[in-house]
C-alpha cells in the first residue's frame, strides 16, 4: 500500500490521519526487512537489515542431540540477504518490515517472524555468505 | 504455536503486572526499577544455558508471550529460538543478561512450551521471566 492520506469528519472536530507506508499485501522478494538484537549477548542490541530472496525454502539444519553428525530437512523458510554485518546472537530475533510515517524521519517496524537459522556468518571475510 | 498454549502479546510488559484502570490504588502495586537492572524486550540479547551448565548459547529474545491455561501458564515470556536451548523440549535452561556492570542477572528460565517440527518449519522455545524482575 503506497501513502495515503485519510479523512474522516465529526461534527466538532476533523482528523487528518496519515496511513502507515508499509505494504498489507503478503511479503515478497527484494523486500527489505530487519533484525534487532545480537552483538554475541552483548550490552547493546543493534539493527541489522537486508532483503528477502525466496520463500518456502527447505534448509538442513543440524539434528538435535546428535552431535552435529546428522541433518534434518527445515521447511517453509524465508532466506533474506542481510546488508549489514549481523552475528550468531541474532537466533531468535524478531524480524520487522520496516515502514516510514509520512514527513517523519520515524522508523516503524511490522513484526513478521523469527530467525531460525543463520548461515556462514562467523568471520567477516569479504565473501562471506550474509543469507539468513 | 497454538498447540502449545503460547499467545503472542502486543507491545512490551517487563516489569509490572498489569494494572487495572480502575483501581485507583496502582501505585502501591508499582516498585521502582534498581539502577543498572537491564530492560527486557524483544531484542534484547540473552544469554542461556543449562542450569548447573558451562556452556553458554547467546540469543537474542524474540516476540513476548504468555500461556493463560493448560500446563504451567505464566504471564510474562519471550520467544527464543530453539537453537538457543540445550535442548528442544527437555532439560532446564536459565537466562541471563548483564547489568551495567557486566554481572550476570538472572531473568528466567527456558519453559517446556515451545515447538520442534521441522517439517512444518517450527523451532522455538520460550524463556519464561522471572515474576520477581
Amino acid at each position: 500500500m503506497a501513502f495515503t492520506e485519510y479523512l474522516i469528519k465529526s461534527n466538532t472536530t476533523r482528523f487528518d490521519l496519515l496511513a502507515m507506508t508499509i505494504s498489507t499485501q503478503p511479503p515478497f522478494a527484494n523486500l527489505p526487512v530487519c533484525a534487532y538484537g545480537g552483538l554475541n549477548g552483548g550490552s547493546g542490541s543493534e539493527m541489522t537489515c537486508g532483503e528477502i530472496l525466496e520463500f518456502n525454502v527447505t534448509i538442513q539444519i543440524p539434528k538435535p542431540e546428535t552431535d552435529g553428525k546428522e541433518f534434518v530437512d527445515f521447511v517453509n523458510v524465508v532466506k533474506v540477504n542481510m546488508t549489514d554485518d549481523y552475528d550468531l546472537g541474532y537466533m531468535g530475533a524478531p524480524v520487522y518490515i520496516p515502514g516510514q510515517i509520512p514527513f517523519d524521519t520515524q522508523i516503524i517496524a511490522h513484526p513478521v517472524g523469527q530467525i531460525v537459522e543463520t548461515l556462514a556468518q562467523y568471520n567477516n571475510e569479504e565473501d562471506q555468505d550474509k543469507k539468513i | 504455536m497454538q498447540d502449545s498454549g503460547v499467545e503472542l502479546l502486543l507491545g512490551d510488559f517487563s516489569g509490572n503486572e498489569e494494572v487495572s484502570m480502575s483501581e485507583k490504588s496502582s501505585n502501591s502495586k508499582l516498585q521502582e526499577r534498581q539502577p543498572n537492572q537491564p530492560i527486557l524486550y524483544g531484542g534484547t540479547t540473552i544469554g542461556t544455558r543449562r542450569i548447573g551448565g558451562t556452556i553458554v548459547r547467546n540469543c537474542t529474545l524474540g516476540f513476548a508471550v504468555m500461556k493463560k491455561k493448560g500446563r504451567a501458564p505464566f504471564n510474562q515470556g519471550y520467544l527464543i529460538a530453539g537453537s538457543c536451548s540445550s535442548a528442544r523440549l527437555s532439560g532446564a535452561d536459565e537466562a541471563f543478561v548483564k547489568d551495567g556492570n557486566g554481572n550476570e542477572v538472572i531473568v528466567g528460565t527456558r519453559v517446556r512450551s515451545g515447538g520442534y517440527v521441522p517439517d512444518q518449519g517450527l523451532d522455538y522455545n520460550v524463556v519464561k521471566v522471572r515474576i520477581n524482575y
